[in-house]
This record gives structure tokens, sequence and C-alpha cells, in this order.
């Protein structure tokens, strides 16, 4: 993968996707030498992203949610493993599921205030304290990123228990949140394997399985 | 007088901090009920965050800052600045504001999260410690580019003075 010195968004055109899912971005010091100066307005170089209007920002962020999202759980090619496709990490997905889901599994329960703190700590220190595991068992990754990617895979937690909310009979439920723990453990376990040494393998894995089997446990019993 | 080239910028810049802030010590007046109080909390504060990171920061500062992974796996900070020429239009009002804004929001935060603490509000604790994570990373990007900018301007003074001192000899 080259590097692009052309930000796709520079003039407000349609954003430039190469096959593999990333989207580039402009990553170079603004030209010396040709900004000019004209009654307080400021210009600069083309390909900059300094002055461009805050709808481009808004749409650039999410369209990227949207792409990480795609990549992460809906594998381009059997080649691209999660990591390299994921290198425009954002944490904003992440923060949205993390949210809704907190709040669709309190919805539910006895006490909505315990239960949506739980959930949502679950989920945030869950995924930082996976990271740290992996990266305690020997994983190259990086902390941010990892986060990333495990918080985009609780998009399939999310489809199962909105899904499952009006629903009453529990083998229903029971089906569909298994669905949704099946294709994160899908979207997450190769990912967390491929960074560890394979004798490690299940170390990394186990407790990923736990957090999501507790969250389908929660989902189920309210 | 100031002059105030970017209003919009600035007041969004004080504003999802000062509606935050507000709200956190207020909530408890009008709901109970902390889910609701967390979700108002958390979205506010997201806006503060992404305003700052991708608004304020460009037009009140001419600063950007992000984080890439790389294709070998290795991460690495990544800035846009504006040169010296940009860095004039820059209006010292604005920039103040940014600046003061931006340091004082985590010293509130750090505060509000000891009263919490000694109230034995558990639960709002996680407001407190997301309210912090996202401050001081907004406060830790926008130092570091700031040096970075101030590094790149003294990069090229040096290229400039170079390049003149060989205009001369020859």
């Amino acid at each position: 993968m080259q590097s692009n010195t052309d930000s796709p968004f520079a003039s407000g055109g349609t954003p430039v996707v190469p096959d593999d899912g990333t989207v580039q971005m402009f990553t170079e010091e603004a030209e010396p030498g040709t900004s000019e100066l004209s009654a307080g307005q400021r210009t600069v170089p083309a390909g900059s992203t300094l002055n461009e209007s805050v709808w481009q920002t808004l749409k650039r962020d999410l369209l990227q949610i949207a792409l990480n999202l795609r990549i992460v759980l809906v594998p381009v090619s059997k080649q691209t493993t999660a990591v390299r496709a994921l290198r425009e990490w954002d944490l904003w997905g992440p923060m949205i599921f993390s949210i809704s889901l907190a709040l669709l599994l309190s919805h539910q329960s006895d006490s909505p205030a315990k239960a949506f703190s739980i959930v949502f700590c679950v989920l945030t220190v869950g995924a930082a304290v996976l990271t740290l595991n992996v990266i305690l068992l020997g994983g190259k990754i990086v902390f941010l990123q990892a986060c990333s990617l495990l918080g985009y895979c609780t998009f399939p937690l999310l489809v199962a228990a909105m899904l499952t909310f009006y629903q009453s009979m529990k083998v229903v439920k029971l089906l569909v949140m298994l669905l949704g723990v099946a294709w994160a453990s899908w979207a997450a376990v190769p990912f967390v394997s491929a960074s560890v040494s394979p004798k490690r393998k299940m170390l990394a894995v186990y407790p990923l399985m736990m957090m999501y089997l507790f969250l389908s446990w929660v989902a189920l019993t309210g | 007088m100031a002059n105030f080239s970017h209003p919009c910028a600035a007041v969004s810049h004080v504003f999802f901090k000062t509606a935050a802030v507000l709200t956190y010590i207020l909530c408890e007046w009008f709901s109970d009920n902390f889910v609701v109080n967390f979700v108002v909390l958390a979205t506010l504060l997201a806006c503060d965050f992404w305003t700052v990171k991708n608004v304020s920061g460009r037009f009140l500062v001419g600063l950007r800052w992000w984080h890439e992974v790389n294709e070998d796996g290795s991460s690495q900070w990544k800035f846009e600045s504006l040169d010296e020429e940009g860095q004039k239009t820059i209006d010292t009002f604005e920039k103040r504001i940014f600046w003061w804004s931006t340091y004082a929001v985590p010293v509130i935060w750090v505060l509000l999260g000891l009263v919490t603490l000694l109230r034995l509000h558990w639960t709002y604790l996680i407001i407190v410690l997301l309210a912090l994570v996202l401050a001081c990373s907004n406060l830790v990007g926008y130092v570091k580019a700031s040096r970075d900018q101030t590094k790149q301007i003294s990069d090229m003074l040096g290229t400039a003075k170079a390049f003149s001192v060989i205009k001369n000899l020859v």
C-alpha cells in the first residue's frame, strides 16, 4: 500500500476507497510558502484538511465508522486480517455501540442504573483488559487499535439485543443471542489468536468468549 | 478590540464544555434516572471532544492531530498545522480562549471527581473518568501538535537561511 499524498476529501468530491477498504488521509505538513493571506482569510494548499467545512469533517468521520464496521464484520478477503485493514481506527463506533447495548440491556432489568453501568463498564473495561491480556501474552498489537476492533465486534451483540427486545419466548431469544455471539466471535477470534503464538491461543481467546457469554446472559435474564 | 474571525468555532468550543460541566453539577436535581443522565452527559462530552478535535482546533489555532497505525504495525502521531504565514491569521484572543479552556477543563473535572468521590456516588465516577479521558487526550494531542508546529517552523527557517546563504555565495 503506497502512501497517498492527496487527500481524497480536499475538494468535496466523493471519497476514494481502495479495494481493501482503507481510507487514506492526508498526512503531510502544509507546504511552506504557498498559503496566502487576504483580509483575515486563510488559504491552505489543496490536500490539507485544515480549511475544510464542518460538514465535510462530519461526513468523513461517519463514513469512517461505516467502513470500519464493514471491514471488521465482513472480511473482504481471507488474506486481509483485521489488523492491517483497521489502520484508520476510531473509537466513535465502539462508544455508540457500547452505550446503545447498555441502554437496551438495562431497559428490561429491575435496577436499570446498575445494569447500565455494569454493561457499559464490562464493555469498555473489558475491551481494555482483553487487549492488555493479548499484549501480556506476547502479542504485538497497538492498544487503541485493538480496543477499537473489539468495540466494533460487539455490533453483532447489539443487533441480537435489538432483535430480541420485544421477544418474550426464551428459546428464540437464546437462539438469536447465540447467533450474535457466534458472529462476534467469528470477527474477533481470528484477530486475537493471530496476534499471539499458537501455544497461547486459548489463553487469549477464552476471556473474550467469557465476556460475550456474560453479555448474552445479561440479555437473556434481564 | 478582538477581531473575531471564527465566532461560531469559539462559541461551540466553550459551549459543550460548559454544558457538560453544568449538566453534571445540576443533573441530580432534574432527574433521578442515572441512565438518562449518563446518556445525556456522554453525548455532550462526545460532542465536545469531536468539536474540539475537528472544528475549533482547526479554526481557532490552525492545528490538527490524529493517530495512525503503519503498515508494519507501529503507530505514530500525525499533525497538520499552519506555516508561519498562516499563523499570522490566528487571532490572539481566540487562541487564548482555546488554550485556556483546554487546560482548565481537565482540572475542573478532577475537582468534580473528588467531590463525587467524597459524596460516594460511585456510578457517577464513570462519567468523570470518561470526561477526563476525553479532555486529556485532546489536551495532549494539541500540545504535541503545537510543539510539532514550532519544530516545523524552526526547521523551515533553518532551511530558508541555508538557501539564502547559498544564494549569496553563488
